[in-house]
């Protein structure tokens, strides 16, 4: 009969090592799995985003978010969120609150709010243009 | 907000030039999500806010640029700190044994860490420089892997461009899958070695 081979230091510090890397594998694989991109799923709205990303994340008109938050349709505001906060002295929490609150207004069982006729939209203060680069 | 928040709030804001500035710091080795920078700018330019073609070419070239200047660092500085190290702590042998095995191994392990393993990147930059890895092959797999991880990266973020956040937290969490298999890897490889040994 053989003997049950010993292992040394240095080995068990190996299997740990090998153990510990594959618990990593197995936990980061599942929470890869968990926020993988799904169709058709909204993911949260985060301050870093256009009012034009929101719209397209959602699919939503860009003119139900613009009525939102008093902005002008035209032209095209690609500044992110935290910048129309701080443009309307206001929180970016309650830049994403009105947003979502007109999200939900905006999908059934709501019927889709029509954009304001021309002339109405009321705008208090149009926003300067952002210089960016090439486009 | 965290730090990638206010950076991709940036990247909205003033565009290219923040898409360069973060590429090019972050091949430097300055912990910056570049991976997710230049993802969103995939989603931008879906949404015609910026230009793809732009998007593209100063990608590449801020990557690129980056990494030269950390093969450069690693090439003009690296030699004379590398000697006064072993001379200081001893393992002159295990630096020429790492030399040798990054001149036979290094052009893998450059294109790899460009687009796979990016996590590994500036590291590569820096040592191949130290060791004195051939610049010509450096300069060749280091363009192939970075225009390699460009279009992948912009095209996955024009692929998802509605879910840019929901591919943002799915791609730092395949990065630590990639660490963790090659970890797995490496500590396998040692036991079997060790064994093997013990064995004999």
């Amino acid at each position: 009969m053989t003997e049950p081979r010993k292992i040394n230091w240095q080995q068990w510090l190996f299997i740990l090592g090998f153990v510990v890397s594959l618990v990593i594998v197995v936990v980061f694989a599942l929470q890869a799995f968990r926020h993988a991109p799904r169709p058709r799923a909204d993911e949260p709205i985060r301050s870093w985003m256009t009012i034009p990303y929101v719209s397209h994340s959602y699919h939503i008109p860009e003119y139900v978010l613009y009525q939102a938050l008093d902005l002008p349709r035209v032209p095209r505001d690609r500044r992110p969120l935290t910048a129309i906060a701080r443009l309307q002295k206001r929180t970016v929490a309650s830049v994403i609150t009105a947003l979502q609150d007109a999200i939900k207004l905006s999908r059934p069982p709501y019927p889709t709010p029509l954009p304001f006729p021309p002339g109405a939209t009321p705008p208090p203060t149009p926003p300067p243009a952002v210089p960016r680069g090439p486009a | 907000m965290n730090i990638n928040d206010q950076l991709l709030a940036a990247l909205s804001l003033y565009g290219l030039p923040v898409l360069f500035s973060v590429i090019f710091a972050s091949s430097l080795g300055i912990p910056l999500p570049a991976t997710f920078v230049i993802v969103v700018a995939g989603s931008f330019a879906q949404l015609g806010d910026m230009n793809i073609w732009w998007v593209l070419v100063l990608g590449a070239m801020a990557a690129i640029a980056g990494d030269q200047t950390a093969y450069a660092i690693g090439h003009w500085g690296g030699p004379r700190l590398a000697k006064r190290l072993t001379k200081w702590f001893g393992g002159a042998l295990q630096l020429e044994k790492a030399e040798n095995v990054v001149n036979r191994w290094g052009w893998a392990g450059v294109f790899l860490s460009r687009w796979l393993v990016t996590s590994f990147g500036p590291p590569i930059n820096y040592t191949t420089g130290i060791t004195g890895f051939s610049y010509r092959r450096f300069l060749l797999w280091d363009v192939t892997g970075e225009v390699v991880w460009v279009g992948l990266y912009v095209l996955a973020g024009e692929l998802f461009s509605d879910r840019v956040q929901a591919l943002i937290e799915t791609l730092g969490s395949l990065a630590w899958v990639e660490i963790g298999l090659i970890a797995a890897a490496i500590f396998g490889w040692l036991l079997y070695r060790n064994l093997r040994n013990s064995r004999k």
